[in-house]
């Protein structure tokens, strides 16, 4: 049933989990993703660095090269259940992502910012080019 | 992008997991993670030089990912027009942990927040 999110899943050793802990933060870790189980889409996991409750949770793999280019970013929507003992994150939905992960990056920057600006009635503000200009000569040495 | 500050605002309950080490330079990276109590603002900053520490993040970034300098051409100023019109998230660390190794299976130490005021 979740072939889909074991296939995307199976190109990152590692995904970032993120749990909810008892005082309502969220708590992040890296786990293994090798033991996912396509049929069930259940992952066991080591126990949280604090006291982890069971709840809303989630997977996410991110990687891109230094150009952006090969952005490539995943989230498995699910829920940790504590189950004898064991912490299991448990999969409740997924979506795989688009083959243009960087085009999709950018239609939905233009649009959520667009969007941001219309909603308070604001024009496209000016960008100080100069400044950043002089910022990347700085780094460059 | 917006969302990150729309979230903060129903719920500034915020984590940052720092264990990625590409692109750092450190050669035997651990892993930190802080959680901590978010505020976003509503002012629009368009001047990455306005806000000192900022300026020293857009440096840091550029030093590192030097490739990201294709936002501020023409064309990049273009097709990703919102890439450098920016809302600032403060976070206030409330609990910060570090694994040494970045084994995660292991118990991190805690941190004195007050030492985390800073990163750079």
């Amino acid at each position: 049933m979740w072939d889909e999110a074991a296939k995307w899943l199976d190109k990152f050793p590692e995904a970032v989990l993120t749990a909810i802990d008892r005082d309502g933060y969220p708590v992040s870790y890296r786990v293994p993703t090798s033991a996912y189980n396509k049929s069930s889409g259940e992952l066991p996991v080591p126990p949280g660095p604090v006291d982890v409750a069971e709840g809303p949770a989630g997977l996410l793999c991110h990687s891109h090269d230094e150009k952006m280019w090969n952005l490539q970013m995943i989230t498995v929507v699910g829920a940790l259940d504590r189950r004898d003992g064991a912490w299991i994150f448990r999969t409740e939905s997924f979506t795989p992502p688009s083959k243009m992960a960087v085009l999709t990056f950018v239609r939905n920057m233009r649009r959520t910012a667009q969007k941001y600006l219309d909603k308070r009635g604001l024009m496209r503000p000016q960008v100080n080019w100069s400044a950043i200009k002089e910022i990347q000569q700085r780094t460059k040495g | 992008m917006p969302q990150k500050a729309f979230n903060i605002r129903r719920n500034p309950k915020v984590s940052m997991l720092f264990s990625e080490p590409t692109g750092s330079g450190i050669a035997q990276p651990g892993a930190v993670l802080i959680q901590g109590d978010a505020t976003a603002e509503d002012r629009i900053v368009t001047d990455l030089s306005s806000d000192p520490d900022l300026a020293a993040l857009m440096e840091t970034v550029s030093g590192r990912q030097p490739a990201g300098a294709f936002w501020s051409t023409r064309l990049g100023r273009r097709i990703g027009w919102p890439y450098y019109i920016r809302l600032l998230i403060y976070v206030t660390p409330r609990r910060a942990l570090y694994w040494p190794t970045r084994d995660f299976t292991t118990t991190p130490s805690e941190l004195d927040v007050s030492e985390v005021r800073r990163v750079g």
